[in-house]
């Protein structure tokens, strides 16, 4: 008796509870596997793959698995889910419309997966945002990078997929510039080579070859104005840019060679002109 | 001055620490004292940079090696790999020829703690020559490979690399081309060196590498492959390693050599 009910349809689909429940015992036997895959994948060969390659990986043996264990449990209880596509095609343009940003996130952030324009662990910016700092991880709906005072900016895919974004990823190494002015009176040559020293000395991080470049850029209005390109590995910003400045100043210090601050001589005509 | 300088100097080596121990080495002083329950450890050097650490446990002793590692690990860890030597003079090779050259190369100081079965923990390292300890690119910008740099010196047969700085390198390079060639620099994998020492004389050696200049495709490249140090007889040491070998022995260099 208490059976019957299993043999019950469900209005006039011809679907029964019976098969219903059977395919959601399928579907749920699907998602352990998927889940014991997903173990295995993790530790057998996600540590041989990049972080990002494994994660992408992971999401589609994951879903791939649970999708076809949906699949065949409905073909193998005859349950038609054609009607269901067709009626959800309707429902589909209404809840399109509603969920217009959420349907455009979730695709950005496939493309995104798929484009790979940045990977996780490198450093990005977003000029458009104003968000600089070290890409977490890109997730179906948003992405999320860390700055680096330590906040965590969760970004939505479509707006990290249309922006322009900027990345060191594809060089080991990259440059950073400085401008220091000097006074008129100094030999620029001299100070170039006590500046090259000092950075070769104590910047440990800047690169040997290719060496520190000096360009004279500007005769400015109170200094002699040079651009000192340095050169070091592309995640040590913070190693080199707090003291490059420091390391330029003590040398030119210690050497007698002015840094001039800006000054403006005033000429007070005298009383015969 | 220099003579009586390199007398005091620490050799390369075991130590057995039972109370207090101090190492001198260039730009660097080390001191090993046994506390209550653990032994400390203290550097120094010339720039008055201070590390304390601490070795626990309730032994009365502890043995220490002091030993010349591969310059991987200062200024920081950046690259697995390669080794980017620059030539202080360029050699010619002529064509179709070989030479072999000797040339100093950077080393770093390891300390290891020595465990009961022989076996060696890596502790410390640092550099008694901090100029060495930097990186340069071998290649362009945006396809160039970070290395580890050191600008060397060609030595004499008789000559002493500078200790603790500097260990004995060969390098043989064979010409295959039909034209001389100027080799500037050298790169090429390194983890798979081994460096001994004598610890009398605080005398260090790495393993060789053989250069051999050739055309690929049009392109002149020099393929660089380890070759282990021949002439090493039972005064000289292993060192321990601080670094995992690599996969790769050889490196081919094709973006320039000059």
């Amino acid at each position: 008796m208490a059976f019957e009910i299993l043999d019950a349809p469900i209005m006039d689909t011809g679907i029964t509870v019976g098969r219903i429940l059977i395919t959601a015992i399928i579907v749920f036997v699907g998602v352990i596997i998927a889940r014991i895959a997903r173990l295995v994948f993790k530790k057998r060969f996600a540590t041989k793959m990049t972080v990002d390659s494994a994660k992408s990986l992971d999401k589609l043996i994951y879903y791939g698995i649970i999708i076809i264990f949906l699949l065949a449990a409905t073909a193998s209880q005859g349950i038609d889910i054609s009607g269901l596509i067709v009626a959800g095609g309707f429902m589909g343009i209404v809840i399109g419309f509603a969920a217009q940003s959420v349907v455009s996130n979730l695709i950005s952030g496939l493309f995104l997966m798929i484009e790979k324009p940045v990977k996780q662990g490198n450093q990005v910016e977003l000029p458009d945002s104003n968000v600089i700092g070290t890409l977490i991880d890109i997730n179906t709906f948003s992405s999320r990078i860390q700055q680096f005072d330590g906040t965590v900016v969760r970004i939505p895919n479509e707006k990290m997929f249309t922006s322009n974004i900027r990345t060191f990823a594809l060089s080991e190494i990259r440059r950073s510039d400085v401008t220091v002015g000097i006074a008129y009176k100094e030999n620029i040559s001299k100070a170039i080579a006590v500046m090259k020293e000092a950075i070769e000395k104590n910047v440990a991080y800047s690169l040997m070859e290719p060496a520190p470049t000096f360009w004279v850029t500007e005769l400015a209005d109170s200094s002699v104005n040079i651009w000192v390109r340095v050169w070091h590995p592309r995640d040590d910003l913070v190693e080199v840019m707090p003291i490059l400045l420091t390391v330029i100043k003590d040398a030119l210090d210690k050497e007698g060679i002015e840094i001039p601050f800006p000054q403006r001589v005033v000429w007070k005509g005298s009383s015969n002109e | 001055m220099q003579t009586k300088n390199k007398i005091e100097y620490s050799n390369y080596g075991e130590y057995l620490v039972s109370d207090k121990l101090e190492l001198f080495l260039p730009k660097t002083q080390i001191i090993i004292e046994k506390k209550e329950n653990r032994f400390s450890y203290y550097r120094k050097n010339s720039e008055n940079k201070e590390l304390t650490k601490s070795i626990s446990g309730k032994k009365d002793k502890i043995r220490i090696e002091l030993a010349p590692i591969l310059p991987l690990n200062l200024p920081a860890k950046k690259t697995k790999d390669l080794m980017f030597l620059r030539l202080a003079e360029s050699v010619f090779v002529e064509k179709d020829s070989m030479a072999d050259i000797l040339v100093e190369f950077p080393v770093e100081i390891g300390i290891f703690v020595v465990n009961s079965d022989n076996s060696k923990d890596f502790f410390d390292c640092f550099t008694c020559e901090p100029m060495h300890s930097r990186f340069a690119l071998y290649g362009t910008p945006d396809k160039g490979k970070l290395c580890m740099y050191g600008k060397v010196k060609l030595l004499e047969e008789s000559e002493k690399p500078e200790p603790y700085v500097f260990a004995k390198m060969k390098v043989t390079i064979t010409n295959k081309l039909n034209e001389g060639q100027s080799v500037g620099k050298l790169i090429f994998s390194l983890t798979h060196h081994n460096i001994y020492y004598l610890d009398n004389v605080a005398d260090a050696h790495i393993d060789d590498i053989s250069a051999l200049i050739k055309k690929e495709e049009a392109i002149k490249i020099i393929e660089i492959k380890h070759v282990e140090y021949s002439k090493k007889d039972n005064n000289w040491k292993l060192a321990p390693r601080a670094s995992i070998k690599s996969e790769k022995r050889k490196f081919s260099m094709d973006r320039g050599f000059d």
